[in-house]
């Protein structure tokens, strides 16, 4: 179903890289874009498949910052979002991705939001809940969970889905 | 008067809460009509790749439940809800059989995607809505002119290009021209267009500390006064961690950061307190004597 619904970016668009390295020059968490065009390959032909099975275990695709610089510069507009994005997607299929995003969906199941309500401190040295700092300026409180059991069902349909 | 509809986005609701007070408080003065929906979800933007036709699903049903006949469009206060709005909207349309999709799942609560609304963001609205005129009209003078703001607009308020902004994403001009009107100085600076790093806090803090460094020890090094944004994750990394960013390289904290409607706030004369400058965590009182109407 997955692959049906999302469209990921074509291998003819990949190829068109040609290695001028400006993506590295522009990265600011020190990645290797071109690596990752390699593995884009190499998960659907045997050429550069053991690049592909090294990177998708290599944290170093949970490492972009998703800052769009390397989009811009591209001079053949090869999107290496989102090459990074469809290897992160390759790695969590079996099971290879940051906890952190796992729990922020679970988050979004049990309350519509990524977050639960946090420690707030003010430059006073002053320390809130969310919903204190909220009230105290008077905003609305946090949205209340409401008719969620519908919701979860569907999110979990989507898991599934991809 | 111009009607809008607002979207915090889950950040500015739990964390970030002067994002949201201080845009209150400076539309009121402004006359726009904000209608804050109490039905919200998570934009999925921190797990779009993970769960690529869940996180679309969330933004769809946002574009779909956000949606207001009688409003101009929906004011996204986050840089991330912003660009997954837009992006959503460009894919939706591209793409029917993904708009079938998200539609098969809204039907089911009732919600459809008939009507796309505009996504408007804060700098937008500003300059474009608001406009330069009536800023300059606002801005009577008091605040010390030599004062040099930096401007940062966030990755993605701008990027990537093949997805209509409201600015120009290599070279944009708008927060500078809102500075100007509030009778400010800015100047372009190397560090200008660099991330914030706040993506990374995440899956890899220490990198993101270290690109929030990078940024705010380069920007300081030009010396601004101050540095203004609007984003949420923006802010966070440049002003809430600022300390604990600058201590992790043996440094102190140096550069006052603000969001664009506190600077706005405090040059119609609202309080410190009704835009939540309390909430600032960035050296701000060095900056106030410059920048507050006497």
């Amino acid at each position: 179903m997955a692959a049906e619904t999302i469209s990921w970016i074509s291998v003819e668009t990949v190829r068109a890289c040609y290695t001028c390295f400006k993506c590295i020059g522009v990265c600011p968490a020190g990645l290797k874009p071109n690596l990752f065009v390699k593995a884009y390959i190499g998960s659907m032909f045997r050429e550069f498949r053991e690049v592909y099975e090294e990177v998708i275990k290599d944290s170093s695709i949970w490492m972009c910052a998703r800052c769009l610089k390397c989009v811009e510069v591209c001079p053949q507009k090869v999107s290496l979002n989102d090459v990074i994005e469809y290897l992160q997607h390759e790695a969590t299929k079996r099971g290879l991705v940051p906890q952190v995003y796992l729990t922020m969906v679970e988050n979004t199941m049990n309350s519509y939001l990524a977050f639960a309500s946090q420690t707030i401190v003010s430059r006073d040295g002053d320390i809130y809940m969310t919903e204190d700092v909220r009230s105290l300026l008077g905003l609305d409180p946090l949205p209340e969970p409401q008719n969620i059991e519908k919701f979860r069902e569907r999110l979990r349909l989507l898991k599934e889905a991809g | 008067m111009v009607r809008l509809t607002l979207f915090t986005g889950c950040f500015t609701l739990v964390k970030q809460v002067a994002v949201e007070a201080s845009i209150l408080s400076v539309l009121k003065y402004f006359n726009i009509e904000l209608v804050v929906p109490r039905s919200v979800n998570c934009c999925g933007f921190a797990f779009r790749s993970v769960y690529p036709s869940l996180s679309l699903y969330l933004t769809g049903r946002l574009l779909a439940s956000l949606y207001d006949a009688e409003s101009s469009g929906i004011l996204a206060l986050c840089n991330g809800c912003y660009l997954m709005l837009r992006e959503a909207i460009h894919r939706l349309r591209e793409n029917p059989r993904q708009l079938e999709f998200v539609r098969s799942y809204l039907r089911e609560e009732g919600l459809d995607l008939r009507s796309i609304p505009r996504i408007v963001h804060p700098i937008e609205l500003f300059h474009d809505m608001i406009g330069i005129e009536v800023l300059r009209g606002i801005s009577r003078g008091g605040q010390d002119r030599n004062t040099v703001i930096a401007t940062h607009y966030g990755c993605h308020a701008l990027r990537p290009s093949t997805i209509p902004s409201f600015d120009n994403p290599l070279n944009p001009s708008k927060m500078e021209r809102i500075i100007e009107a509030l009778g400010f100085r800015t100047r372009d600076y190397p560090e200008r267009l660099d991330c914030c790093g706040a993506v990374l806090l995440a899956s890899n803090p220490s990198l993101a500390m270290k690109m929030a460094y990078s940024k705010i020890s380069g920007t300081a090094r030009w010396g601004f006064q101050l540095l203004v944004t609007t984003c949420p994750y923006c802010f966070e990394m440049l002003d809430s961690r600022q300390e604990a960013v600058m201590q992790m390289f043996g440094d102190e904290p140096k550069l006052p950061v603000m969001l664009l409607t506190q600077l706005i706030g405090l040059q119609i004369g609202l309080s410190e307190g009704s835009v939540a400058l309390n909430l600032n965590l960035s050296p701000v009182d060095r900056v106030l004597p410059y920048i507050l109407r006497r």
